[in-house]
């Protein structure tokens, strides 16, 4: 018995000096992020930010969100930044990170949803949000907390095309962003490519051939078969109909099985001429094109990605050597529309398990709308879908050029919006399977379009 | 002592500590019937609906004949479940039974070497082993680089569609571990004075191996051989996370099919159809072992 009193007190002792020291730790952190600031004398709150931002009129009860995302290192520390700064002007909230990349994110969040445990503050990708919505009510409509979080500054068809359904405001757009050719000028320049001249589909192979008979283990263009199934079979389907891959209002394929058949012997032709390296070399880097060892290495000209990872991909490259630009992806004459168009790389949304909906919203404003988050953020979601945003970025030199760029780039485009059953998972899926058919040269485009069409349709006739 | 008689009848019914047996294995069959009835009968009713969680139709059979006539995949995934099931499990007890032989002589230090063999096992199929298999066997991994040293240009293993099922097998071949330890306990309980007699007798090892080590482990043999079955017709994460299904469906067994039209496509009630046949096939596989166990297990009752 003694010893076991002996025992706890001693332990209570560790616990006790491990809390004042705790406290004593974390008091010196606040003293230190305080400095710049005059630390106020009075016990009053803070309520008001340096740039004048105030702070909203939300319940005192002890609260504490969680906040799921996915993103590199760079766009991590910037988010985990704004939660700190969040958490100085509302004390009394807590906001719990969970953050990693984007493999298995969706199957991650949709088991959450489905069993009522996600995270309350979340950010989706378009292509599936809308997935999400049509399943079920698992989001809330932010018209409804409008008094805590401003939506009027954020770029109206971004926000109508990937965040709004039947008039509620179930998400808003991160940035403004597309499909980006980006390209090294160095190597272009010493392989002899001419990268001024408008891209089309015919004198991206004639480039490849180019760079392969320069040196065969370098390739022209950084792909695996996902983004050859949405940068590639995608944009070329919809620039020859004019459609997306999928008619949603009429449940139809926009395209004839000859349509097919010919982008599938582009795809063959890629991979023929060896413009993108071999399937099975890129495979182990799927959906993350930036970690090929061969771009790591430099023997990559150019890369097809999103706005919003251009950065991800410069920063990657091997060596020095190099100067990163985004020049215009392939736009053939005689096109219906450029079949490349502008989304947000994702969009946030508060999931309707949220118990205070209006601290997230709060939490929403100021992360959209407080000027030091908007310079802390900078552009790792992409440029922001705000302009005032955009303008306050632009006035610090915060954006980066080859980012500017590449956004100015994808909004030029004028394809149709895709989302819906076209980007949606089993569509999605059978885009890749076609260009896994090919790419291993066990199919031919012929077999390829009938095996697809038929999946297509089965799918569709279940819609 | 005068025994009345029916105060013995009455002794029979139950009494309050009578009771106390059923609250002592009422954990288990609560545990039984929310964590395995419940999931088997509701997946088996979610199997003959539309259910994509916030709606439920009943559909009949649709789901079952969609599998079996419409998609090719299906069919396409339950081959690749049959090559690692093929592939994994004679391999794994081939090696298990030979590690085991080995380790079953009277060394120095043979405890250590033992443990060292066991180790892969505890790490299981987790994340982080199969993370680090992807690596080692990357195109430009240690893998490659090892046999570079040597002169032999190594194969793109996961990348490519021929190598990439026998890779992911032999992460679970390697795991050889817990069936190892199994047949070495049998190996040590086979009596020596059969050895004895046996080469008293003139037969050389092959022969004893085949006539009194073999004949005398085979039960456990056969437990492990169901068990490493069972175990292999529902593997996931290797798939997973080394090949996430590819290259080219090339490993996609039926457990990243069920996680793919459950989790990406919301498909509750097919994934829990092939979830179902999945059942089936495993019922059958166990009871065609247990047929043929009759030819070449033996007990010694």
């Amino acid at each position: 018995m003694r010893m076991k009193k002996l025992l706890s007190l001693a332990l209570s002792v560790v616990l006790v000096t491990g809390m004042a020291t705790g406290c004593g730790k974390k008091s010196e952190d606040n003293a230190d992020k305080n400095t710049p600031t005059p630390v106020p004398t009075t016990t009053e709150e803070v309520k008001v930010t340096e740039s004048g931002y105030e702070k909203k009129n939300i319940t005192d009860d002890k609260v504490t969100l969680r906040f799921m995302w996915w993103g590199g290192d760079e766009r991590n520390n910037a988010t985990l930044d704004v939660i700190d700064k969040f958490m100085e002007l509302y004390p009394n909230v807590t906001i719990e990170p969970e953050y990693g990349g984007n493999e298995g994110y969706k199957e991650k969040l949709v088991t959450q949803l489905y069993s009522g445990t996600a995270a309350d503050l979340i950010q989706c990708d378009p292509a599936w949000f809308f997935e999400l919505v049509q399943n079920g009510d698992y989001f809330i409509d932010y018209n409804d907390y409008s008094d805590y979080f401003d939506i009027s500054g954020f770029d109206y068809n971004l926000l109508n095309n990937y965040g709004v359904v039947d008039g509620k405001v179930y998400a808003v757009p991160t940035g403004t962003a597309g499909a980006a050719l980006i390209l090294n000028t160095t190597l272009a320049d010493k392989i002899g490519i001419d990268y001024h001249s408008q891209l089309t589909w015919d004198s991206l192979i004639e480039i490849g051939k180019q760079v392969n008979a320069y040196d065969p283990n370098m390739y022209y263009l950084n792909v695996d078969t996902l983004r050859v199934a949405e940068q590639v079979i995608r944009p070329m389907i919809m620039q020859k109909t004019g459609h997306p891959f999928i008619i949603d209002s009429e449940k139809k394929m926009s395209f004839t099985r000859e349509q097919l058949i010919e982008v599938l012997e582009y795809v063959q032709l890629l991979y023929d001429s060896k413009t993108v390296q071999p399937a099975q070399e890129s495979a182990p880097f799927y959906n993350a094109t930036e970690t090929n060892t061969k771009w790591v290495s430099g023997d990559y000209v150019a890369a097809l990605g999103f706005a919003s990872t251009a950065n991800n991909f410069a920063n990657t490259y091997g060596g020095q050597d190099k100067n990163f630009i985004a020049i215009n992806v392939p736009l053939p004459e005689g096109r219906l529309n450029d079949g490349y168009l502008t989304a947000p790389p994702q969009v946030m949304a508060t999931a309707k398990t949220c118990k205070y909906p209006e601290v997230a919203a709060a939490f929403w404003d100021f992360f959209f709308n407080c000027d030091e988050s908007i310079l802390t953020l900078k552009d790792l979601r992409s440029v922001p879908a705000k302009e005032y945003n955009r303008v306050l970025l632009d006035k610090n030199q915060l954006i980066t050029t080859l980012v500017t760029d590449a956004v100015n780039y994808a909004s030029s485009y004028n394809g149709i919006s895709e989302h819906g059953y076209t980007t949606g998972s089993e569509i999605a899926q059978i885009l890749v399977d076609m260009v896994e058919s090919i790419a291993y040269g066990n199919s031919t485009p012929e077999k390829v379009a009938d095996e697809a069409i038929v999946l297509i349709e089965d799918f569709l006739s279940q819609q | 002592m005068k025994i009345d008689a029916n105060a013995v009848v009455k002794d029979k019914k139950y009494k309050k500590r009578d009771y106390m047996g059923l609250v002592y294995v009422a954990p288990w069959v609560i545990g039984l019937l929310i964590f395995q009835a419940y999931p088997f009968i509701s997946s088996l009713i979610y199997s003959f609906t539309k259910y994509n969680i916030a709606n439920m139709d009943f559909i009949g059979f649709d789901n079952y004949i969609r599998l079996f006539t419409i998609d090719k995949e299906f069919f396409k995934s339950v081959l690749v479940t049959f090559g690692y099931v093929l592939m994994t499990v004679p391999g794994k007890l081939i090696m298990a039974m030979i590690v085991a032989l080995i380790l079953n002589q009277k060394l120095k230090g043979i405890n250590i070497v033992r443990t060292i063999y066991y180790i892969p096992s505890l790490m299981g199929g987790s994340i982080a082993v199969s993370i680090l298999w992807k690596l080692m066997f990357m195109s430009d991994g240690v893998i490659n680089k090892m046999l570079a040293q040597i002169g032999i240009a190594g194969p793109n293993w996961i990348g490519d569609p021929k190598t990439a099922l026998p890779t992911i097998c032999l992460l679970e071949i390697w795991q050889f571990g817990s069936s190892m330890v199994l047949l070495l306990a049998a190996l040590k309980a086979v009596p020596k004075e059969l050895y004895e007699a046996a080469s008293v007798d003139g037969a050389n090892k092959w022969r004893m191996y085949w006539k009194i080590t073999f004949p005398a482990i085979s039960p456990i043999l056969f437990f492990n051989l169901i068990m490493q079955t069972i175990q292999a017709f529902q593997n996931f994460t290797s798939a997973f996370v080394i090949t996430n299904g590819g290259p080219n469906k090339s490993t996609y067994v039926l457990g990243m099919k069920l996680y793919t039209e459950a989790f990406s496509n919301f498909k509750m009630g097919y994934a829990s159809a092939v979830s179902w046949v999945m059942f089936v096939l495993i019922m059958i596989m166990t009871i065609v072992l247990f047929k043929t166990s009759n030819r070449w297990v033996h007990y010694d009752d």
